[in-house]
Protein backbone atom coordinates (compact mmCIF):
# COMPACT_ATOMS: atom_id res chain seq x y z
CA UNK A 1 0.00 0.00 0.00
CA UNK A 2 1.66 3.14 -0.98
CA UNK A 3 1.29 6.72 0.21
CA UNK A 4 -0.73 7.81 -3.37
CA UNK A 5 -3.17 4.71 -3.26
CA UNK A 6 -3.90 5.60 0.67
CA UNK A 7 -4.89 9.33 -0.74
CA UNK A 8 -6.37 7.73 -3.09
CA UNK A 9 -8.67 5.68 -0.89
CA UNK A 10 -8.87 8.39 1.33
CA UNK A 11 -10.50 10.55 -1.30
CA UNK A 12 -12.76 7.71 -2.38
CA UNK A 13 -13.88 7.41 1.28
CA UNK A 14 -14.61 11.31 1.71
CA UNK A 15 -17.25 10.90 -1.78
CA UNK A 16 -19.03 7.57 -0.72
CA UNK A 17 -19.51 9.93 2.88
CA UNK A 18 -20.79 12.58 0.71
CA UNK A 19 -22.49 10.71 -1.44
CA UNK A 20 -24.49 8.76 1.51
CA UNK A 21 -24.90 12.41 2.79
CA UNK A 22 -27.33 13.52 0.00
CA UNK A 23 -29.37 11.08 0.48
CA UNK A 24 -29.96 10.35 4.29
CA UNK A 25 -31.12 14.03 5.11
CA UNK A 26 -30.33 16.29 8.00
CA UNK A 27 -31.89 16.62 11.72
CA UNK A 28 -34.92 18.89 11.90
CA UNK A 29 -34.18 21.96 13.95
CA UNK A 30 -36.91 23.42 16.69
CA UNK A 31 -37.73 26.09 14.63
CA UNK A 32 -40.56 27.62 16.84
CA UNK A 33 -38.70 27.84 20.04
CA UNK A 34 -35.78 30.05 20.28
CA UNK A 35 -34.26 28.66 23.52
CA UNK A 36 -34.48 25.03 22.51
CA UNK A 37 -33.12 26.27 19.42
CA UNK A 38 -29.85 27.87 20.22
CA UNK A 39 -29.16 24.62 22.27
CA UNK A 40 -29.48 22.60 19.24
CA UNK A 41 -27.26 24.97 17.07
CA UNK A 42 -24.66 24.50 20.28
CA UNK A 43 -25.34 20.94 19.74
CA UNK A 44 -23.74 21.41 16.68
CA UNK A 45 -25.27 17.91 14.25
CA UNK A 46 -27.27 18.86 11.33
CA UNK A 47 -26.43 15.43 10.08
CA UNK A 48 -27.38 13.63 13.39
CA UNK A 49 -29.84 11.38 11.66
CA UNK A 50 -27.09 10.37 8.66
CA UNK A 51 -24.63 10.31 11.93
CA UNK A 52 -26.91 7.83 13.90
CA UNK A 53 -26.84 5.20 10.72
CA UNK A 54 -23.00 5.33 10.72
CA UNK A 55 -22.92 5.29 14.55
CA UNK A 56 -25.32 1.82 14.10
CA UNK A 57 -23.05 0.19 11.49
CA UNK A 58 -20.19 1.04 13.74
CA UNK A 59 -21.94 -0.61 16.49
CA UNK A 60 -22.98 -3.40 14.48
CA UNK A 61 -19.11 -3.56 13.30
CA UNK A 62 -17.33 -3.51 16.70
CA UNK A 63 -19.79 -5.85 18.14
CA UNK A 64 -19.18 -8.53 15.35
CA UNK A 65 -15.23 -7.81 14.72
CA UNK A 66 -13.11 -5.16 16.89
CA UNK A 67 -14.71 -6.08 20.67
CA UNK A 68 -14.29 -9.72 20.17
CA UNK A 69 -11.27 -9.16 19.23
CA UNK A 70 -9.95 -6.47 21.57
CA UNK A 71 -11.65 -9.03 24.67
CA UNK A 72 -9.27 -12.40 23.26
CA UNK A 73 -6.57 -10.11 22.96
CA UNK A 74 -7.32 -8.71 26.33
CA UNK A 75 -7.90 -12.03 27.96
CA UNK A 76 -4.84 -14.09 25.97
CA UNK A 77 -1.65 -11.38 26.86
CA UNK A 78 -1.23 -10.18 30.01
CA UNK A 79 -1.22 -6.41 31.65
CA UNK A 80 3.07 -6.10 31.46
CA UNK A 81 2.24 -7.05 27.22
CA UNK A 82 -0.68 -5.01 26.31
CA UNK A 83 1.32 -1.65 28.17
CA UNK A 84 4.71 -2.34 26.15
CA UNK A 85 3.16 -2.74 22.93
CA UNK A 86 0.78 -0.03 23.77
CA UNK A 87 4.01 1.77 24.92
CA UNK A 88 6.05 0.63 21.40
CA UNK A 89 2.75 2.25 19.42
CA UNK A 90 2.80 5.17 21.52
CA UNK A 91 6.52 5.65 20.56
CA UNK A 92 6.57 5.41 16.69
CA UNK A 93 3.55 8.37 16.78
CA UNK A 94 6.34 10.85 19.01
CA UNK A 95 7.52 11.58 15.51
CA UNK A 96 3.84 13.04 14.07
CA UNK A 97 3.37 14.67 17.63
CA UNK A 98 6.73 16.49 17.26
CA UNK A 99 5.49 17.84 13.93
CA UNK A 100 2.87 18.69 15.26
CA UNK A 101 4.00 20.47 18.16
CA UNK A 102 6.52 22.70 15.49
CA UNK A 103 3.63 23.94 13.24
CA UNK A 104 1.52 25.04 16.20
CA UNK A 105 4.89 26.99 17.04
CA UNK A 106 4.79 24.28 20.67
CA UNK A 107 8.59 24.61 21.07
CA UNK A 108 8.76 23.13 24.33
CA UNK A 109 6.35 20.60 23.36
CA UNK A 110 7.94 19.89 20.56
CA UNK A 111 11.37 19.33 22.62
CA UNK A 112 9.16 16.71 25.24
CA UNK A 113 8.12 14.70 22.26
CA UNK A 114 11.69 14.56 20.53
CA UNK A 115 12.83 14.11 23.60
CA UNK A 116 10.52 11.08 24.55
CA UNK A 117 11.11 9.50 21.47
CA UNK A 118 15.09 8.94 21.67
CA UNK A 119 15.29 8.31 24.97
CA UNK A 120 12.30 5.97 24.78
CA UNK A 121 13.92 4.52 21.49
CA UNK A 122 17.08 3.67 22.63
CA UNK A 123 17.26 3.74 26.70
CA UNK A 124 13.31 2.45 26.67
CA UNK A 125 14.13 -0.63 23.87
CA UNK A 126 12.68 0.53 20.40
CA UNK A 127 9.64 2.01 22.85
CA UNK A 128 8.95 -1.12 25.10
CA UNK A 129 9.25 1.16 28.46
CA UNK A 130 8.49 4.59 28.40
CA UNK A 131 11.69 5.37 30.52
CA UNK A 132 10.92 9.41 29.30
CA UNK A 133 8.13 9.41 31.47
CA UNK A 134 10.00 8.76 35.08
CA UNK A 135 12.82 11.32 33.58
CA UNK A 136 9.74 14.11 33.77
CA UNK A 137 8.73 13.91 29.87
CA UNK A 138 5.17 13.29 29.66
CA UNK A 139 3.48 12.09 26.89
CA UNK A 140 1.26 14.29 25.13
CA UNK A 141 -0.93 14.09 22.40
CA UNK A 142 -1.04 16.44 19.13
CA UNK A 143 -2.40 15.43 15.66
CA UNK A 144 -3.40 17.56 12.35
CA UNK A 145 -7.09 18.48 13.53
CA UNK A 146 -5.30 19.87 16.39
CA UNK A 147 -3.07 21.87 14.16
CA UNK A 148 -5.87 22.71 11.98
CA UNK A 149 -8.00 23.82 15.05
CA UNK A 150 -4.59 25.97 16.26
CA UNK A 151 -3.93 27.49 12.84
CA UNK A 152 -8.17 29.01 13.33
CA UNK A 153 -9.87 26.43 10.73
CA UNK A 154 -13.33 25.60 12.42
CA UNK A 155 -14.54 21.92 12.97
CA UNK A 156 -17.29 22.01 11.32
CA UNK A 157 -20.39 19.69 12.29
CA UNK A 158 -19.84 16.62 14.24
CA UNK A 159 -19.27 13.65 12.24
CA UNK A 160 -19.68 9.79 13.00
CA UNK A 161 -17.11 8.63 10.36
CA UNK A 162 -17.45 4.68 9.58
CA UNK A 163 -14.82 2.77 11.15
CA UNK A 164 -13.29 5.58 12.70
CA UNK A 165 -16.07 7.12 14.99
CA UNK A 166 -16.92 10.33 16.20
CA UNK A 167 -15.28 13.06 14.09
CA UNK A 168 -15.82 16.58 12.03
CA UNK A 169 -14.49 17.55 8.48
CA UNK A 170 -11.41 19.18 10.46
CA UNK A 171 -10.56 16.12 11.93
CA UNK A 172 -11.48 14.13 9.06
CA UNK A 173 -9.40 15.73 6.80
CA UNK A 174 -6.41 15.85 9.67
CA UNK A 175 -7.07 12.02 9.25
CA UNK A 176 -6.10 11.93 5.55
CA UNK A 177 -3.31 14.25 6.96
CA UNK A 178 -2.09 11.84 9.70
CA UNK A 179 -2.02 8.92 6.72
CA UNK A 180 0.16 10.92 4.46
CA UNK A 181 1.99 12.93 6.70
CA UNK A 182 3.89 10.79 9.30
CA UNK A 183 7.45 10.21 9.73
CA UNK A 184 7.35 7.01 10.65
CA UNK A 185 5.03 5.84 7.52
CA UNK A 186 7.04 8.12 5.06
CA UNK A 187 10.12 6.24 5.97
CA UNK A 188 8.99 2.66 6.59
CA UNK A 189 7.32 3.10 2.91
CA UNK A 190 10.78 4.61 1.62
CA UNK A 191 12.61 1.48 2.93
CA UNK A 192 9.72 -0.75 0.62
CA UNK A 193 8.01 -1.77 4.48
CA UNK A 194 4.62 -0.89 2.59
CA UNK A 195 2.66 -3.24 4.85
CA UNK A 196 3.80 -0.79 7.99
CA UNK A 197 1.34 2.06 7.52
CA UNK A 198 -1.45 -0.34 7.55
CA UNK A 199 -0.08 -2.80 10.39
CA UNK A 200 0.22 0.57 12.56
CA UNK A 201 -3.24 1.20 11.65
CA UNK A 202 -4.60 -2.28 12.99
CA UNK A 203 -2.45 -2.72 15.78
CA UNK A 204 -3.26 0.56 16.55
CA UNK A 205 -6.67 0.31 16.51
CA UNK A 206 -6.95 -2.71 18.70
CA UNK A 207 -5.05 -1.26 20.98
CA UNK A 208 -7.35 1.68 21.51
CA UNK A 209 -9.84 -0.70 21.59
CA UNK A 210 -8.94 -2.85 24.23
CA UNK A 211 -8.10 0.44 26.50
CA UNK A 212 -11.70 1.57 26.96
CA UNK A 213 -13.57 -1.87 26.73
CA UNK A 214 -14.72 -1.27 30.36
CA UNK A 215 -15.14 2.64 29.82
CA UNK A 216 -16.97 2.53 26.60
CA UNK A 217 -19.54 -0.38 28.16
CA UNK A 218 -19.78 1.98 31.24
CA UNK A 219 -20.81 4.64 29.31
CA UNK A 220 -23.25 2.36 27.16
CA UNK A 221 -24.90 1.54 30.77
CA UNK A 222 -25.16 4.75 32.53
CA UNK A 223 -26.09 6.86 29.30
CA UNK A 224 -29.72 7.04 28.15
CA UNK A 225 -29.02 8.05 24.94
CA UNK A 226 -25.28 6.60 23.98
CA UNK A 227 -25.25 8.26 20.62
CA UNK A 228 -25.44 11.82 22.42
CA UNK A 229 -23.09 10.72 24.90
CA UNK A 230 -20.15 10.25 23.27
CA UNK A 231 -20.78 13.02 20.76
CA UNK A 232 -20.62 15.37 23.60
CA UNK A 233 -17.84 13.46 25.82
CA UNK A 234 -16.42 13.39 22.22
CA UNK A 235 -16.55 17.13 21.62
CA UNK A 236 -15.22 17.90 25.31
CA UNK A 237 -12.50 16.08 25.36
CA UNK A 238 -11.73 17.04 21.53
CA UNK A 239 -12.07 20.88 23.19
CA UNK A 240 -9.00 20.02 25.92
CA UNK A 241 -6.71 18.57 23.34
CA UNK A 242 -6.91 21.38 21.23
CA UNK A 243 -6.13 23.87 24.43
CA UNK A 244 -3.18 20.98 25.61
CA UNK A 245 -5.46 21.17 28.80
CA UNK A 246 -4.84 25.16 29.42
CA UNK A 247 -8.04 26.09 31.75
CA UNK A 248 -10.78 27.98 29.59
CA UNK A 249 -12.11 31.38 30.65
CA UNK A 250 -15.52 30.72 29.57
CA UNK A 251 -17.16 27.95 29.53
CA UNK A 252 -20.84 27.03 30.62
CA UNK A 253 -20.23 24.98 34.09
CA UNK A 254 -22.91 24.66 37.60
CA UNK A 255 -23.10 27.53 39.61
CA UNK A 256 -21.59 29.94 36.77
CA UNK A 257 -23.37 32.59 35.39
CA UNK A 258 -22.82 33.88 32.10
CA UNK A 259 -25.72 35.37 30.27
CA UNK A 260 -26.76 33.96 26.74
CA UNK A 261 -25.36 30.50 27.87
CA UNK A 262 -27.64 30.18 31.15
CA UNK A 263 -30.50 32.46 30.41
CA UNK A 264 -31.64 33.39 33.53
CA UNK A 265 -31.67 29.85 35.48
CA UNK A 266 -30.46 31.78 38.55
CA UNK A 267 -27.26 29.15 38.82
CA UNK A 268 -25.02 32.57 39.84
CA UNK A 269 -23.75 31.05 42.91
CA UNK A 270 -20.19 30.94 41.28
CA UNK A 271 -19.59 33.88 38.77
CA UNK A 272 -16.31 33.97 37.17
CA UNK A 273 -13.42 36.38 38.36
CA UNK A 274 -12.94 38.94 35.37
CA UNK B 1 25.15 0.47 34.10
CA UNK B 2 26.26 3.39 36.35
CA UNK B 3 26.97 5.24 33.37
CA UNK B 4 23.69 5.21 32.20
CA UNK B 5 22.49 5.93 35.97
CA UNK B 6 24.26 8.71 36.12
CA UNK B 7 22.87 9.78 31.96
CA UNK B 8 19.43 9.53 33.50
CA UNK B 9 19.77 11.77 36.85
CA UNK B 10 21.32 14.50 35.43
CA UNK B 11 18.64 14.25 32.95
CA UNK B 12 16.08 14.12 35.59
CA UNK B 13 18.10 17.30 37.36
CA UNK B 14 18.07 19.16 34.02
CA UNK B 15 14.36 18.51 33.73
CA UNK B 16 13.67 19.34 37.24
CA UNK B 17 15.26 22.81 36.96
CA UNK B 18 13.20 23.30 34.09
CA UNK B 19 10.65 23.48 36.28
CA UNK B 20 6.84 21.90 37.00
CA UNK B 21 3.81 23.09 38.12
CA UNK B 22 4.54 24.11 41.97
CA UNK B 23 2.76 21.63 44.34
CA UNK B 24 0.57 23.16 46.43
CA UNK B 25 1.53 21.31 49.53
CA UNK B 26 0.77 22.70 52.77
CA UNK B 27 -0.57 26.08 51.04
CA UNK B 28 -3.73 24.40 50.42
CA UNK B 29 -6.64 26.70 51.79
CA UNK B 30 -10.23 24.96 52.75
CA UNK B 31 -11.43 23.95 49.53
CA UNK B 32 -8.48 22.55 48.38
CA UNK B 33 -8.49 20.40 51.67
CA UNK B 34 -12.42 19.78 51.25
CA UNK B 35 -11.03 17.98 47.87
CA UNK B 36 -7.93 16.25 48.92
CA UNK B 37 -9.88 14.70 51.40
CA UNK B 38 -12.76 13.80 49.02
CA UNK B 39 -10.12 12.36 46.76
CA UNK B 40 -9.28 10.24 50.32
CA UNK B 41 -12.33 8.98 51.02
CA UNK B 42 -13.68 8.35 47.37
CA UNK B 43 -10.62 6.05 47.16
CA UNK B 44 -11.41 4.63 50.83
CA UNK B 45 -14.78 4.13 50.70
CA UNK B 46 -15.83 3.55 46.72
CA UNK B 47 -12.76 1.10 45.60
CA UNK B 48 -12.29 -2.11 47.72
CA UNK B 49 -12.51 -4.86 45.43
CA UNK B 50 -14.70 -6.50 48.14
CA UNK B 51 -17.74 -4.82 48.74
CA UNK B 52 -21.25 -5.67 46.45
CA UNK B 53 -22.04 -3.70 43.43
CA UNK B 54 -24.93 -2.26 45.54
CA UNK B 55 -22.47 -1.68 48.32
CA UNK B 56 -20.58 0.90 46.41
CA UNK B 57 -23.47 2.75 44.81
CA UNK B 58 -25.11 2.96 48.37
CA UNK B 59 -21.70 4.59 49.76
CA UNK B 60 -21.78 6.59 46.40
CA UNK B 61 -24.76 8.10 47.29
CA UNK B 62 -23.49 8.99 50.54
CA UNK B 63 -20.63 10.48 49.21
CA UNK B 64 -22.65 12.54 46.61
CA UNK B 65 -24.80 13.94 49.21
CA UNK B 66 -22.08 14.76 51.55
CA UNK B 67 -19.62 16.72 49.08
CA UNK B 68 -21.77 17.29 45.72
CA UNK B 69 -24.66 19.84 45.14
CA UNK B 70 -26.84 17.55 43.50
CA UNK B 71 -29.53 20.32 43.48
CA UNK B 72 -26.69 22.75 41.39
CA UNK B 73 -25.93 20.18 39.01
CA UNK B 74 -29.22 18.85 37.96
CA UNK B 75 -30.67 22.45 37.75
CA UNK B 76 -27.71 23.07 35.41
CA UNK B 77 -28.03 19.99 33.73
CA UNK B 78 -31.68 20.59 33.02
CA UNK B 79 -30.47 23.72 31.45
CA UNK B 80 -33.04 25.53 29.64
CA UNK B 81 -35.79 23.12 30.67
CA UNK B 82 -35.47 24.00 34.20
CA UNK B 83 -37.64 26.66 34.39
CA UNK B 84 -40.06 25.33 31.98
CA UNK B 85 -40.40 22.35 34.88
CA UNK B 86 -42.76 21.68 37.14
CA UNK B 87 -41.89 21.73 40.77
CA UNK B 88 -42.79 17.68 40.68
CA UNK B 89 -41.24 17.19 37.45
CA UNK B 90 -37.76 19.33 38.65
CA UNK B 91 -38.36 17.04 42.69
CA UNK B 92 -38.23 13.86 39.83
CA UNK B 93 -35.73 14.27 38.03
CA UNK B 94 -33.12 15.17 40.84
CA UNK B 95 -34.20 11.96 42.36
CA UNK B 96 -33.66 10.14 39.07
CA UNK B 97 -30.53 12.11 38.08
CA UNK B 98 -29.03 11.41 41.29
CA UNK B 99 -30.02 7.99 41.28
CA UNK B 100 -28.26 8.21 37.88
CA UNK B 101 -25.06 10.13 38.67
CA UNK B 102 -24.66 7.23 41.71
CA UNK B 103 -24.18 4.29 39.71
CA UNK B 104 -22.12 6.29 36.99
CA UNK B 105 -19.64 7.11 39.23
CA UNK B 106 -19.58 3.64 41.56
CA UNK B 107 -19.43 2.25 38.30
CA UNK B 108 -15.67 4.22 37.59
CA UNK B 109 -14.47 3.78 40.47
CA UNK B 110 -15.16 -0.09 40.59
CA UNK B 111 -12.19 -0.23 37.46
CA UNK B 112 -9.81 1.61 40.15
CA UNK B 113 -6.39 -0.13 40.22
CA UNK B 114 -4.03 1.70 42.41
CA UNK B 115 -3.91 5.12 40.58
CA UNK B 116 -3.38 8.06 42.67
CA UNK B 117 -4.29 11.48 43.36
CA UNK B 118 -3.31 14.29 44.17
CA UNK B 119 -4.03 17.97 44.63
CA UNK B 120 -1.69 20.19 42.49
CA UNK B 121 -3.21 23.70 42.70
CA UNK B 122 -6.23 25.74 43.16
CA UNK B 123 -7.88 29.48 42.02
CA UNK B 124 -10.42 31.21 43.91
CA UNK B 125 -13.86 31.61 42.58
CA UNK B 126 -16.52 34.63 43.74
CA UNK B 127 -18.03 31.61 46.29
CA UNK B 128 -15.46 29.26 46.27
CA UNK B 129 -12.68 27.92 44.30
CA UNK B 130 -11.69 26.00 41.73
CA UNK B 131 -9.09 22.92 42.20
CA UNK B 132 -7.17 20.97 40.12
CA UNK B 133 -5.22 18.21 40.59
CA UNK B 134 -4.44 14.59 38.50
CA UNK B 135 -4.68 10.93 38.71
CA UNK B 136 -1.54 9.07 38.13
CA UNK B 137 -2.57 6.25 36.16
CA UNK B 138 -0.50 2.75 35.92
CA UNK B 139 0.16 3.63 31.83
CA UNK B 140 -0.18 6.48 29.91
CA UNK B 141 0.32 10.58 30.52
CA UNK B 142 -1.41 11.55 34.39
CA UNK B 143 -5.14 12.42 34.19
CA UNK B 144 -6.14 15.94 34.82
CA UNK B 145 -8.95 16.46 37.28
CA UNK B 146 -10.69 19.48 37.85
CA UNK B 147 -13.42 20.70 40.62
CA UNK B 148 -15.33 23.42 40.89
CA UNK B 149 -16.31 23.92 44.82
CA UNK B 150 -19.10 26.11 46.22
CA UNK B 151 -18.27 27.51 49.85
CA UNK B 152 -21.13 28.31 52.17
CA UNK B 153 -21.13 29.00 55.59
CA UNK B 154 -20.78 25.83 57.30
CA UNK B 155 -19.21 23.59 54.71
CA UNK B 156 -17.86 23.05 50.73
CA UNK B 157 -19.94 20.81 47.80
CA UNK B 158 -18.50 20.37 44.27
CA UNK B 159 -20.72 21.84 41.62
CA UNK B 160 -18.50 20.69 38.90
CA UNK B 161 -16.29 17.95 38.45
CA UNK B 162 -14.33 17.51 34.97
CA UNK B 163 -12.07 14.32 34.25
CA UNK B 164 -9.61 14.86 31.55
CA UNK B 165 -11.17 18.30 30.65
CA UNK B 166 -14.33 17.12 30.30
CA UNK B 167 -16.80 18.12 32.79
CA UNK B 168 -19.19 15.02 33.54
CA UNK B 169 -22.31 18.20 34.19
CA UNK B 170 -21.82 19.51 31.04
CA UNK B 171 -21.59 16.27 29.03
CA UNK B 172 -24.87 15.22 30.73
CA UNK B 173 -26.83 18.02 29.66
CA UNK B 174 -25.63 18.11 26.51
CA UNK B 175 -26.49 14.48 26.43
CA UNK B 176 -30.44 15.23 28.27
CA UNK B 177 -31.71 18.07 26.01
CA UNK B 178 -30.85 15.65 23.26
CA UNK B 179 -33.30 13.50 25.08
CA UNK B 180 -35.66 16.16 25.43
CA UNK B 181 -35.47 17.82 21.85
CA UNK B 182 -36.07 14.00 20.25
CA UNK B 183 -39.08 13.60 22.59
CA UNK B 184 -40.30 16.73 21.04
CA UNK B 185 -39.26 19.11 23.82
CA UNK B 186 -40.98 17.37 26.06
CA UNK B 187 -39.51 17.07 29.81
CA UNK B 188 -41.02 13.67 30.59
CA UNK B 189 -39.78 12.16 27.82
CA UNK B 190 -36.48 12.54 29.61
CA UNK B 191 -37.74 11.64 32.60
CA UNK B 192 -39.62 8.56 31.30
CA UNK B 193 -35.77 7.49 29.66
CA UNK B 194 -34.53 7.89 33.09
CA UNK B 195 -36.89 6.04 35.29
CA UNK B 196 -36.35 3.39 32.65
CA UNK B 197 -32.56 3.53 32.98
CA UNK B 198 -32.63 3.96 36.91
CA UNK B 199 -34.50 0.94 37.17
CA UNK B 200 -31.89 -1.14 34.75
CA UNK B 201 -29.21 0.40 36.69
CA UNK B 202 -30.95 -0.76 40.17
CA UNK B 203 -31.29 -4.37 38.89
CA UNK B 204 -28.18 -4.72 37.50
CA UNK B 205 -26.50 -4.09 40.85
CA UNK B 206 -28.69 -6.03 42.53
CA UNK B 207 -27.96 -9.00 40.39
CA UNK B 208 -24.72 -8.67 40.91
Amino acid sequence: MSIDKSACASLRFILIVTAALSVAGCATPPKDDPEALAEFERTNDPLEPFNRAVFSFNRTADGLILKPLATMYHGAVPEAGRRAFHNVLANLREPVVFVNDLLQGELDRAGTAAGRFVINSTVGILGIFDVASDLGLVQHSEDFGQTFAVWGVGEGPFLMLPLFGPSNPRDLVGLIAQSLGDPVNIAAVAYDLDEVPLARSLATGLDERERVLDTLDEIERTSLDFYAALRSLYRQRRADEIRNSKPTAVEPAPGISSPGLLPGDGTAALPEQP
Amino acid sequence: MIARRSFLAALALLLAAAGGPAEAGNALSEAGKFVERLGGKAIARLTPKDISAAERVKRMRELLDEAFDVPVIGKFVLGIYWRRATEKERAEFLKLYQTVVAHTYAGLFKQYSGETFTVTKERPVAGGAIVYGHITQPSGPPLPIELRVKRSSSNHKTVDIKVGGVSMPLAHRKEYSSVIRRSGGSIEGLLKALRKKAAILEKFVSAQ
